[in-house]
């Protein structure tokens, strides 16, 4: 394979360079994880444009329940006749929706595309440790979108249970339309993705712990590359288990298995489940799903840290301690899962426990919020749009944040649970924070990733758009949610008191709509810059990590020569004494004696 | 109209913005200026925006909560939510000002250190007591509030539930029932296997048994004569009637189960006097203990006003005490709206008309709740003679082990 072959005879890239790839080995069934990290990039953006269509949508039905609008129908046929929206499929939309969004995007496209991209560049390795498997995994991933994307087409819709697939409603076909082929479809997709994700996942870890080059011990990794390597973990080990609950769950739906099924009547017939419990489902969703929000926000953290102490010229302030709460935070994230059930049957004892785990998860967080308003402080910013994006990161994790202190709190959730308060506060401090996180990564990697720069303003636009559109479509939601609104929601007919909160909706709608937007910015700035923007120069941040010192255009194994061997601690920007703001990881500290402290000399 | 001027608006927008961005690529060009060196008036620019977007941020937060507080629920309708309300208040005050801290922080710094030509970086990796102190002080408050809302949690869950009305709330695809037990003040038992039209709750009384035995019996019977008039090429029918036959023969079963279980264990018939309406009545200043089922899916019954809800969860008993406090009468006064009234809804997605799931609920002084609950009749009533009410189901509840022998 490639990859050893470079990893056993630096020098050999020279025989890579002179012979040819086909078309297909380089941009189709490539092993490079460039280009693999490029392929996940367009594929999320394309399915991030999609769920966010659909978002359009059903906040056009929401916003102004009373208006026809005739391009309902022209998109979705008969699931919008005459202009109105259908009701089952408004819950195919939001389920659609809160899928794609959650796994395609944030889950594939960020690990995908940022861990893919970086790990190999930034702990100085050829490749990843199999290029195969890392192919593999992509593939996968394409095959799951595929499926997903052709379980919109099935006649009687796609899944529509909620993104979250709580059986009874997603084990019965009598329940829901959704629940035909459109939730088998489903969950094959998600097998399919399961089996990507963990063949990126060991691959990724393997990369950090043997592939480090020479000087590259634990401690000088930089911070994304911590946590894109909690983030594997955390995938490995709770990716299983959704397995098995998608699984157990295919054999009730198709089988007669009653893992998750007992005393049901519907459509007039007693049916034959019996024994199961609801609750087994949710406990083995959830056991995934909450480590699953880290795994979606860790890397957008992970690439927040790099990008702010780059930009703002300053070390990361407090970097073991970076490490360590995202450590403590991927390990409390597996004895947490309880908390999205305070209200579903499980023994309120057992609640009891769960309200104190969460909230301890604030404390690590806390830490890094401070951190990083440390590492701002006294620095000296370059408002790159990334930066600027880091830094919504932050506003975002910190909103979204505080709201979690009220819903980890079991007696608060009583009235909270499922309402809107719940859809701003995850929105908030999972969505937008990570896709915030993404787009960072995309501004700042982006030289590294097709080597031409982005265009800065379309970049500033795109954010202050962006964020006040995120600001605008979630803040007022929170007001919905306390007046009682429950989420899922088709229309708020049903009860006089919400039909009032009407003019919120709609605020929040245009909102949702000037964000659709402002996505736009970005794809034509992406696309155009790709071709078209300015040639990038090797280093364009000034940044310390290594993976600024590969040529700008790619090539088979990342150095032309040896790969270079790491000195120092990715962070030292601003350092007294330094001619440069800042000191490039390869640079010994032999040669810098005139910035060297006193704890240096030790290194030396 | 409002359809033709948002696609209107759109497609201008798009438009607008296509033109902003040929404008500034050709002048770049002419200028010879680079479209991604950001320059000092980038940062400065920025760094302004930063603080512009800061102070009408908040401004426009500050505003909203107060015009947009008047949507929020009124005061709490149950003894426990007042607890619960008074936690969430708190709570909402420690994290309001952790937020206004945090937020003006960060964008305060944002504009501040934005880049100056002449100005360097402080180089400052790490400072041991800070980090101590924002590590404890984080965990001190968060203790305070752990040990808060647990407190308020064990209220809620110990409940009393011995000596209090125990009525059920029942949730199917698209309606809530509510039972009420008769004048033996029990609940009695309830399965799914008796579901009918007529015994919706699918109370367990030897002769709902009975009459569902024979129901389900004559279903087979009618199944079998249809599937032997079918021809053998209709291939999608035969296998539907083979399968609902395997699902009525499979319920017979349980039935029969259920029939031996009453003859021959221990065996309370609290069942027959119960009631079941479709609206929840309670008395205010009363404990209520309500017991949750689900037919086929699962629904969460949740009642905003009293701060009260569970999951109804097909195959187990939930369960969630409280105690009403003001009268929907008194609440329209507090609201000054005449025509409020509470309302029960579901809140866990159960299907396509999950958003008009709900049931209206009532809290009356203690006569006008008896008063009506008497003027209920029992879901078995209709089969008893008129002449002499609720005589039969005495004497089955005096001697239920008996009949059941027969």
């Amino acid at each position: 394979m490639h990859n050893a072959e470079h990893d056993a005879h630096a020098d050999h890239n020279d025989h890579h360079d002179h012979h040819e790839q086909s078309f297909i080995s380089k941009y189709i069934f490539s092993t490079d994880h460039k280009m693999i990290s490029k392929q996940f990039l367009v594929t999320a953006i394309f399915m991030a444009l999609l769920a966010m269509g659909m978002s359009v949508l059903f906040r056009l039905q929401l916003g102004w329940p009373d208006v026809k609008f005739p391009i309902m129908e022209t998109l979705l046929g008969k699931w919008g006749k005459d202009g109105v929206l259908d009701p089952s499929f408004y819950l195919a939309l939001v389920t659609i929706h809160g899928t794609i969004m959650v796994f395609f995007v944030l889950t594939g496209g960020l690990s995908g595309t940022f861990s893919n991209l970086l790990i190999p560049l930034q702990v100085g390795a050829r490749d990843m440790a199999s290029g195969f498997l890392n192919m593999l995994s992509f593939w996968f991933f394409a095959a799951s979108t595929t499926v997903m994307l052709a379980s919109l087409f099935v006649e009687a819709g796609p899944a529509s249970g909620g993104w979250t697939i709580y059986p009874p409603l997603s084990a019965l076909p009598q329940a829901i339309p959704g629940s035909g082929l459109g939730m088998t479809l489903w969950l094959v997709s998600m097998v399919l993705f399961i089996a990507s994700s963990l063949l990126g996942g060991i691959n990724y870890i393997a990369t950090v712990i043997n592939l480090r080059t020479k000087g590259m011990s634990m401690t000088r990794l930089p911070l994304t590359i911590w946590a894109f390597f909690v983030t594997a973990i955390l995938g490995v080990l709770s990716f299983p288990v959704l397995f098995a609950a998608a699984l157990l769950l295919l054999f009730d739906r198709s089988f007669g298995t009653s893992f998750y099924l007992s005393d049901i009547f519907i459509n007039g017939l007693a049916i034959e489940h019996t024994g199961g419990s609801p609750i087994l489902f949710q406990h083995l969703f959830w056991f995934l799903g909450h480590p699953e929000v880290y795994i979606v926000i860790l890397p957008a953290l992970g690439l927040t840290s790099e990008v702010i102490s780059t930009m703002s010229r300053k070390p990361i302030f407090g970097y073991k301690a970076m490490i360590g709460s995202i450590l403590v935070i991927g390990f409390l994230s597996f004895i947490v899962w309880g908390h999205h059930m305070f209200i579903t049957g499980m023994n309120p004892f057992l609640g009891s426990v769960f309200v104190f785990t969460t909230l301890l998860i604030a404390i690590p967080s806390a830490v890094k919020v401070f951190n990083w308003l440390a590492t701002l402080w006294k620095g000296n910013i370059v408002f790159s749009p990334a930066v600027m994006f880091a830094i919504g990161v932050v506003s975002f994790f910190i909103s979204g944040g505080l709201t979690g202190i009220i819903l980890a709190d079991s007696a608060l959730d009583i009235n909270l649970h499922d309402t809107y308060f719940v859809v701003a506060h995850f929105h908030i401090v999972m969505g937008s924070s990570a896709i915030f996180g993404m787009f960072a990564g995309v501004y700042h990697w982006f030289p590294k990733m097709f080597g031409h720069m982005m265009n800065k303003t379309l970049g500033y636009w795109h954010f202050w758009l962006t964020i006040i559109s995120v600001y605008g479509v979630f803040f007022p939601m929170h007001f919905i949610g306390l007046g009682g609104v429950p989420r899922r929601y088709y229309a708020n007919t049903a009860y006089a008191g919400f039909e009032e909160m009407v003019n919120i909706n709609a605020l929040i709608s245009v909102f949702a709509i000037l964000g659709g937007v402002a996505s736009l910015i970005f794809i034509y700035n992406f696309f155009y810059s790709m071709y078209r923007g300015k040639v990038a120069t090797q280093n364009p941040w000034k940044s310390n990590t290594i993976e600024w010192t590969t040529p700008v255009e790619h090539i088979h194994g990342n150095w032309p020569g040896e790969i270079p061997t790491v000195y120092r601690w990715p962070y030292d920007y601003s350092k007294p004494g330094a001619p440069d703001d800042f000191i490039p990881q390869t640079v010994p500290y032999t040669d810098t004696p005139e910035s060297n402290t006193e704890e240096d000399k030790h290194h030396q | 109209m409002i359809n033709f001027l948002i696609v209107l608006v759109i497609i201008l927008a798009v438009v607008a913005l296509a033109h902003i961005v040929r404008i500034s690529e050709l002048s770049s060009e002419i200028s010879g200026r680079d479209d991604s060196k950001i320059t000092e008036a980038d940062n400065k620019l920025n760094g302004f925006f930063m603080l512009v977007f800061m102070v009408l941020g908040l401004g426009l937060m500050v505003y909203m909560t107060l015009r947009y507080s008047r949507y929020l629920l009124p005061v709490s309708a149950s003894e426990h939510g007042v607890g619960l309300d008074k936690l969430m208040n708190v709570n909402l005050i420690i994290i309001g000002i952790v937020f206004f801290i945090t937020e003006i922080l960060l964008f305060w710094f944002a504009y501040k250190y934005s880049h100056k030509k002449d100005s360097k970086a402080l180089y400052y990796p790490e400072n041991n007591k800070l980090e101590f102190i924002w590590t404890v002080v984080p965990a001190i408050v968060l203790s305070g509030i752990i040990i808060y809302g647990l407190q308020q949690w064990n209220a809620v869950i110990n409940a009393p539930s011995e000596g209090v009305t125990t009525i059920e709330v029942y949730g199917r695809q698209f309606n809530w029932q509510v039972r009420y037990p008769g004048p033996d003040g029990k609940l009695g038992e309830a399965n799914y296997n008796l579901i009918s039209g007529t015994n919706t709750t699918g109370i367990v009384t030897p002769a709902s048994v009975k009459a569902k035995i024979e129901e389900i019996e004559t279903q087979i019977a009618e199944t079998k004569i249809e599937l032997d008039n079918t021809y053998n090429d209709e291939v999608v029918q035969l296998n539907d009637l083979s399968k609902r036959l395997k699902t009525l023969q499979s319920h017979l079963g349980r039935l029969y189960a259920i029939k031996d279980r009453l003859q021959y264990d221990k065996f309370e018939n609290n069942g027959e006097d119960d009631i079941v309406t479709n609206e929840l009545r309670l008395p205010v200043n009363e404990n209520v203990m309500m017991k949750f089922r689900s037919q086929d899916v699962i629904h969460s019954a949740y009642l905003p006003h009293f701060r009260v809800q569970m999951n109804c969860v097909p195959g187990m008993v939930t369960q969630f005490g409280f105690k009403p406090t003001i009268t929907s009468e008194r609440m329209r006064e507090i609201m000054n709206k005449k025509e409020f009234d509470y309302v029960l809804l579901c809140n866990k997605i159960c299907g396509t008309a999950h958003f008009n799931m709900k049931m209206d609920v009532y809290i009356e002084e203690a006569p006008a709740y008896k008063k009506w609950l008497s003027e209920q009749k029992a879901v078995f009533a209709i089969e008893e003679a008129p002449a002499a009410p609720a005589a039969a189901p005495t004497d089955s509840i005096s001697a239920p082990a008996q009949i059941s022998m027969n």
